[in-house]
């Protein structure tokens, strides 16, 4: 097992800093409704049904949700909806690559938003698992106790959208996937996001930048190196370099965001300063995923 | 024809920009001058430009901009270096006019014209049909001094006055050439130049061998004055000395090439002021040259010098003091609160005169007041009785204040082992009198002598030593070294304590302004007459003599004609530099290459 401590140095802080502010916090799980909606029949069976209300019938809804005891007595066609008792399941997974620690505060900020995750998940009650998607996809022994998670380091030279393969079938199924990750790869999108989204009851994205990349600053010349394929370019990042930067940063999230909505997916984009130092979850509970 | 060409005088320097363009590569290469930042996706980054052809195995990084700055100011300076010109096309070369300035140009009979005027009048007609041509103007004095590069100018008047003591006519021939190569050259003066002259030179002299009686020398000292009065012709002369005041004449009879010295005795009437002598012709046709008639001679200054005797030194030496000073009418004792010229000390100390005795007196044992006042009172008298002298006394350097001392049965007994500055008397092996200037330029003068063990109160060399130090003091007086010299001698001027600088007004009224070093000022007046000096409330007067047997003598003088060979209309290419145009360029781009550094937020790391 590796110690976390001893190769990230910065790892208990954060763990500990998120589970303070994960203290009282809980997953939120979907409430969603099978049954006929007019458009197209659910397939799902789930472990159990538990009828939540009645609405009018209308054209396409299956006719075996009819409720004829309400026909027999009010000449009214109404369907019967239940809500689908969701199995609590929750996987975590987490971006190993080499750019999650391009500033140490971004590191930090991940590790913070996993914990998190986990956390609340725990605090809900959920069937939890936590992926180390590093060299190797691997699952976390110890996914609800932070402090004591396997903890790869940040030094996988390509992103999990580089690599879609890697996503094994291990998931749960319909449960909640919760993937932590930069986007920071110049690969096609919609394989990974097809991945994390099939048999899932609700897929989310966290898209964790750090300042740093949202808003550089200028200056005189500077050997950029990738933190993944060590690929150098020589720049002088003036205006006009920074201008170029934040259009193509623009369009890569434009076409994550894109990508996401046609799937289903929650793109979650968070900046790293929200959570290192201090961690302020506002966006979370905003976007649903905390109560 | 071509309007300009372009190129380098040193072309070979060009090679220079090789090696250093190398090492600022390397400087590059080896010394990465870019950040390192690590980002998180380069992709999202500019991309170099590249063709759907393009790729090697080898990338090279392309260096930034500013290196193709920093190349281009080292390509400027190496060609800076080699001393690039763009040459255009004249119709003609430039042309120097060498103006004889010496004395001798002013040299007429009653009625005609001077090489001077004759020359004027030549001038002004040959550079009446050259009215765009470059002239340079060179006044050939004793040293040759550019006057004037311009075009089209006519106005000579204000600087060629004739009144050099000489001309080198050859060094103003080297400077026109080193001033406008490939110029043309044109003297003007009254003789025939005693140097080959080159193909490209005009010459014009309408000079003439007339007689001259002259006063060549003069000297005043004393209370006298040595004249030496000259006749250049080939007929004698009769004349007359007349000084200045009182009018008092000598009459002379001067043989053809005479030359004869005349001594005067000064009135008592104008013992401190200026004198005036002068040689008056029976027949002034004969006499072409006035100026170096007349001379002006400043009284010397042999003021007593005033001196201050410090506290300090034994009753032996203070009553020594006093008894040689009191005796001799060139000391006077300084008033209070005047500076003194000479200030006599025990030792070494601050001293604002310009000249400091110090006495090293003290006897080297320590001595009973008793002693000392025995042998104040009971001399020595003879070396029987004297007490024990420290070894034979020899004298090792020459210097105006060792000059002539009588050593003859003189005790003398040191007081001290060593002294500084340069020996000038030896007792034994130790110095007995020496002397150095300090970082002020006072003189020092250092005494090492015990007066109690010592005969020298009663010997001569004590009055001796004092007068060569009185003569030496008013050297070393504030003040010119001399008060009457010739034109072109070069004069040394002391500046009290503080001062910056020298004012120096010309006979003509026009002031210099001469810079001191270490507290002194020289400097070579060129114009003859009375010459008046200030620095700050200090005022003194010298006066300049514009005399010189070689200029009086107009023997050699005569009319003189030649003319270029090559002063016919041809194209000239003239050569104009443009090393300041690639180092202004260079500036320019460092300047640039500042702004790119400081407004990108940072220089290089």
């Amino acid at each position: 097992m590796n110690s976390p401590a001893a190769t990230i140095p910065y790892f208990a802080d954060a763990v500990e800093r998120a589970l303070a502010a994960a203290g009282g916090v809980e997953l939120t799980a979907p409430a969603q409704v099978s049954g006929i909606d007019g458009r197209r029949v659910g397939r799902r069976t789930g472990n159990a049904l538990e009828f939540s209300e009645y609405r009018e019938y209308r054209p396409g809804d299956d006719l075996r949700r009819i409720d004829w005891r309400v026909y027999a007595r009010s000449e009214q066609l109404m369907i019967k909806l239940f809500s689908e008792e969701i199995d609590p399941r929750c996987d975590v997974i987490l971006d190993h690559s080499a750019s999650m620690a391009s500033t140490e505060r971004k590191a930090s900020a991940a590790i913070s938003l996993a914990a998190i995750f986990t956390t609340a998940a725990a605090n809900s009650g959920f069937s939890l698992n936590l992926w180390h998607a590093a060299d190797a996809f691997r699952k976390d022994p110890a996914p609800a106790s932070p402090l004591l998670w396997d903890f790869p380091p940040f030094e996988t030279p390509f992103s999990p959208s580089a690599n879609p393969a890697s996503f094994s079938g291990q998931f749960f199924r319909r449960g909640i996937r919760i993937l932590v990750t930069d986007l920071m790869g110049p690969d096609d999108p919609a394989p990974v996001l097809s991945r994390l989204a099939d048999g899932a009851k609700r897929a989310v994205v966290v898209m964790v930048l750090d300042p740093s990349e949202l808003e550089p600053e200028p200056d005189a010349n500077v050997l950029l190196v990738d933190a993944e394929t060590g690929e150098e370019r020589e720049l002088v990042l003036d205006e006009g370099a920074l201008a170029r930067y934040h259009e193509r940063l623009e369009n890569h999230r434009a076409m994550w965001a894109a990508a996401a909505a046609s799937r289903g997916v929650l793109l979650l984009p968070l900046s790293a300063s929200d959570f290192c130092p201090e961690i302020r979850p506002d966006e979370l509970f905003r976007a649903g995923l905390l109560k | 024809m071509k309007d300009f060409f372009f190129g380098f005088e040193h072309s070979a320097l060009l090679w220079f920009a090789l090696p250093a363009a190398l090492v600022l590569l390397l400087l590059y290469l080896l010394h990465r001058r870019s950040k390192v930042r690590i980002v998180s996706a380069i992709f999202l980054w500019d991309r170099p430009q590249a063709s759907p052809t393009s790729g090697t195995r080898i990338r090279f990084r392309l260096p930034p901009a500013i290196f193709y700055l920093e190349l281009a100011v080292l390509l400027l300076l190496a060609a800076a270096l080699a001393a690039p010109f763009v040459s255009t096309p004249e119709t003609f070369p430039p042309l120097a006019v060498i103006l004889d300035d010496s004395m001798s140009m002013q040299a007429k009979v009653p009625g005609g014209k001077s090489p001077l005027e004759s020359g004027a009048a030549f001038l002004k007609r040959e550079l009446r049909d050259l009215p765009d041509r470059r002239v340079l103007w060179i006044v050939a004095g004793e040293s040759p001094v550019l006057a004037s590069d311009s075009s089209g100018r006519t106005d000579f008047a204000p600087f060629w006055t004739g009144q050099a003591p000489s001309s080198d006519l050859a060094a103003a021939a080297a400077l026109a050439r080193r001033m406008a190569r490939g110029c043309h050259l044109l003297i003007v003066t009254d003789r025939k130049p005693a140097f080959e002259l080159a193909p490209d030179t005009t010459c014009f002299s309408e000079g003439a061998p007339l007689g001259n009686s002259a006063i060549v020398n003069a000297r005043r000292t004393a209370g006298r004055i040595l004249v030496e009065a000259a006749n250049f012709s080939s007929l004698p002369q009769d004349a007359a000395l007349v000084l200045e005041p009182g009018s008092l004449r000598t009459q002379l009879r001067l043989a053809p090439k005479e030359t004869r010295r005349i001594v005067l005795a000064v009135p008592d009437a104008a013992a401190h002021d200026a004198v005036t002598v002068r040689l008056e012709n029976a027949d002034p046709s004969t006499n072409a040259l006035l100026c170096d008639d007349e001379a002006v001679l400043e009284a010397e200054d042999d003021s007593p010098v005033s001196y201050r005797v410090a506290a300090g030194f034994p009753a032996a030496a203070r009553s020594a003091l006093e008894r040689v000073l009191n005796g001799n009418p060139a000391f006077r004792q300084a008033f209070t609160g005047e500076t003194p010229d000479l200030d006599i000390l025990p030792a070494e100390a601050e001293s604002p005169s310009p000249v400091h005795l110090y006495w090293l007196a003290s006897p080297k044992k320590k001595a009973t007041p008793a002693d000392q006042a025995e042998a104040t009172e009971n001399p020595p008298q003879s070396v029987d009785n004297a007490p024990s002298a420290d070894g034979p006394l020899s004298p090792e350097n020459s210097a105006d204040i060792s000059r002539g001392l009588p050593l003859d049965s003189l005790q003398w007994a040191v007081s001290a082992d060593d002294l500084p500055g340069q020996t000038l008397l030896r007792s034994g092996d130790v110095p007995a009198l020496s002397t150095r200037q300090n970082l002020n330029r006072d003189r020092e003068i250092f005494l090492n002598l015990d007066p109690a063990r010592s005969n020298i109160t009663h010997h001569p060399f004590w009055p001796v030593f004092f007068q060569n130090l009185a003569q030496t003091v008013r050297t070393e007086r504030f003040g010119p070294a001399r008060t009457n010299l010739r034109a072109g001698e070069l004069l040394r001027v002391r500046l009290p304590r503080g001062a910056q600088s020298l004012t120096a007004v010309r006979p003509d009224g026009k002031s210099t302004e001469i810079r001191a070093m270490r507290g002194q000022a020289d400097f070579r007046p060129m114009i003859h007459g009375e010459w008046r000096l200030g620095s700050g409330d200090a005022k003194w007067s010298v006066s300049v003599m514009g005399l010189s047997a070689e200029e009086s003598d107009l023997s050699g003088a005569g009319p003189f004609r030649r003319d270029a060979d090559s002063l016919a209309v041809m194209p000239f290419w003239m050569l104009r530099p443009l090393a300041w145009a690639f180092l202004l360029l260079a500036a320019a781009l460092l300047a640039a290459h500042h702004l790119v550094l400081t407004r990108k937020g940072g220089g290089p790391c």
